[in-house]
């Protein structure tokens, strides 16, 4: 038996040496679909609507292409609907970190037709569970032990996440906090490998250029710091508003006969085909609008109409069975309720305010933490995109407020809740507790 | 005995894993190539959408419909972030349209993009052609009057206070730099004035800019062109406030 224990310690030392070579491998191939998920996206975009889109284009466009999206959901790829971040747990949790090899194959069609033809969504969710489908398919095709496969999943979810985020710390955190549903997990090593390969990847495609350019903001008074709390109040409240009429609309598409299946997401297209003629701002991922709210470039009124019109938009765009995710969602209106908020305190606080801006990032966090509630997340994203520790004290009463909130009146996050509609019910977790 | 044939199994497996990776890593370096060329197709029609962009917006601009003009400018700046050419004419758009917060702000992103941007926008007003009043108004962008101004649009009368307290507490400092001291006296004692009164009152608030202009008015040239005392006077011409 001496040979024993020996022969077994130099198996784990490869088998230990083949993960970390792997995570490289799973952070690249991962940051590379994200990649080539975002520029198709874009490519789809201009193909479909042209640069200059008629009323009519943008109105035909979304239920046109929503018809045969609709199809490939129903009939070729059925399991990928909605975001992806979700299905990622359930198949962490409960799948052994298995899932089928064209699932990331389909997402990545019905993501690009989805978003690309108007639907408002975002493609991190997505990206996230392409990145995750891609690790299981090459744990599963070198048949690596079921417990390997598993922890290969939120390696390659970090990676997408990093890519299509330009944000590696907090799609780390991100993968240990919402899909682990462990901080201290040990995957940790192995998923800041696979992030820093896939951000490496993305800037050498790329170029190193952050998803917003932000100015630099500092807390002009100490009693402003009420003002974010207010934000942090309204910030919660819109949480819950999305929420719930999320999982209210998505429940009575559910209750729609099966046949109805194939044509939910041209229901939704129509709808959103509607809204694009009146505000084609709503359209699709949407980033160029949050840069402008981040510089101050919108007015009150056009931030207050475009975070209600973008709730409706991705709620309707969601619930009716699209595949695109909440997450980009979650800032764009973040963006907007939070610049509409500086905008107010600027014109009627009794103390110094500093730039709308300001309070257009703050409120990016401030949403996701409400609605997405994972809180480590919120505040290191909204820090990595800043870089600027002035942020983060603004941030941090915000995020807290607009969580606790949310947590009061709903009780399980988005993703769970989703997911306990599709009858799944994931086992608790330390940061899930 | 099967203990003899485990070490070769186990480099079975371990060479069949080898080569796997290897096949994945060639897998990923072919994926990489593809990716990067989709990637580049797709910035190259992103940069010719940006020129239409900038080609329809210098048309609008010409036509005198500064809302469009700026509204394609800013789509051309999306497209294509890196150009100072876009943001400048957005700018210049926006200012010209009377959206005083927003061109700061673009102004204000070129300056982070390049720390000398601002200095070298600057410089390259003075030569622009044609429209003499924008580019007499990114001028005074330039010279970031929008950053002490008190009088913008929508802005509470505490941040109005603030603004005029640190123009004024600014001018002593620049007045004493440049040796102007009875000036400096002047502008401190306007300083502590400005702290103790509520100025609640736009007049209030016009009275103390007059007061920062005057003082900066008089200074020498030389002291009159340093950032401050510019700004002071501009912020009293802009809102029409007559320098006593």
């Amino acid at each position: 038996m001496t040979g024993g224990p020996a022969y077994l310690a130099h198996l784990r030392l490869r088998e230990g040496q083949l993960f970390v070579a792997l995570s490289i491998v799973v952070g690249v191939l991962a940051g590379l679909s994200a990649v080539l998920f975002t520029v198709t996206i874009q490519r789809t975009g201009r193909v479909l609507f042209g640069l200059d889109p008629t009323w009519l284009r943008l109105f035909v466009v979304p239920p046109a292409v929503s018809i045969a999206t609709g199809l490939l959901l129903v009939r070729v790829f059925p399991g990928v609907r909605g975001s992806g971040v979700p299905q990622s747990e359930a198949a962490y949790h409960l799948q052994n970190g298995v899932i089928p090899p064209r699932v990331p194959i389909g997402k990545f069609i019905t993501g690009v037709l989805c978003i690309g033809s108007g639907h408002s969504m975002g493609r991190e969710g997505p990206s996230v569970q392409i990145g995750a489908g891609l690790a299981s398919a090459v744990g599963q095709w070198l048949r690596l032990p079921p417990e390997r496969v598993r922890d290969l999943l939120p390696v390659g979810a970090a990676g997408a996440l990093a890519a299509a985020f330009n944000t590696p710390v907090s799609a780390v955190i991100f993968a240990l906090e919402e899909i682990v549903g462990d901080m201290n997990a040990p995957l940790l090593g192995s998923a800041v490998v696979a992030s820093v390969a896939s951000v490496m990847v993305e800037r050498s495609i790329l170029g190193n250029e952050p998803l917003f350019r932000v100015p630099t903001y500092r807390l002009v008074h100490p009693a402003e710091l009420l003002a974010y709390a207010l934000l942090g109040i309204v910030g919660g409240l819109l949480s819950l508003v999305f929420c719930k009429t999320l999982l209210g609309l998505r429940d009575m598409f559910r209750r729609l006969p099966p046949s109805t299946l194939v044509l939910q997401p041209a229901i939704g297209g129509v709808v959103i085909g509607a809204l694009l003629v009146w505000a084609p701002q709503v359209k699709g991922v949407g980033y160029e609008y949050v840069d402008q709210a981040l510089n101050g470039g919108l007015l009150l009124r056009t931030m207050a109409a475009l975070c209600l019109l973008k709730l409706l938009a991705t709620v309707v765009s969601y619930s009716s069975g699209n595949a695109g995710g909440i997450f980009g969602p979650t800032l764009y209106i973040g963006a907007m309720a939070g610049g509409a908020v500086g905008i107010l305190a600027q014109r009627f606080a009794p103390f110094a305010v500093g730039d709308p801006g300001a309070y257009a990032l703050v409120g990016m966090g401030a949403l996701f933490a409400g609605i997405i509630r994972a809180p480590m997340t919120s505040v290191f994203m909204i820090f990595e995109i800043t870089q600027d520790y002035q942020i983060l004290v603004p941030l941090m009463v915000a995020n807290l407020l607009s969580f606790v909130i949310s947590r009061r009146f709903q009780t399980l996050t988005i993703y769970h809740a989703l997911l306990e509609q599709d009858g799944v019910r994931l086992p608790p977790t330390p940061t899930r507790a | 005995m099967p203990r003899p044939a485990a070490p070769s199994v186990v480099l079975q497996l371990v060479h069949r894993e080898t080569v796997l990776l290897i096949a994945l890593c060639a897998v990923a370096i072919a994926a990489f190539f593809f990716t990067r060329a989709v990637a580049a197709a797709n910035r190259r029609l992103d940069l010719a959408d940006a020129a239409h962009w900038y080609a329809d917006g210098e048309a609008r601009l010409r036509s005198g419909d500064f809302s469009g003009a700026a509204a394609a400018f800013r789509r051309a700046s999306a497209l294509d972030r890196a150009s100072r050419e876009y943001r400048l004419a957005l700018a210049d758009a926006l200012s010209a349209d009377h959206h005083d917060e927003a061109a700061r702000s673009v102004l204000r992103q070129l300056s982070e993009l390049e720390p000398d941007e601002l200095g070298r926008a600057a410089a390259e007003v003075p030569r622009a052609p044609a429209d003499a009043a924008r580019v007499e108004e990114l001028g005074r962008i330039v010279d970031e009057i929008f950053k002490r101004d008190p009088l913008l649009a929508h802005m509470s009368a505490a941040t109005r206070r603030e603004r005029v307290r640190s123009m004024l507490d600014d001018l002593h400092t620049q007045l004493a730099a440049c040796g102007d001291t009875p000036l400096a006296n002047e502008a401190a004692a306007a300083a502590t004035e400005a702290r103790r009164e509520r100025l609640s009152s736009t007049d209030a608030v016009r009275s103390a800019i007059a007061t920062a202009a005057r003082l900066a008015s008089r200074a020498s040239p030389a002291c009159a062109a340093q950032p401050v005392p510019r700004a002071a006077i501009l912020i009293a011409r802009r809102h029409g406030i007559e320098i006593p």
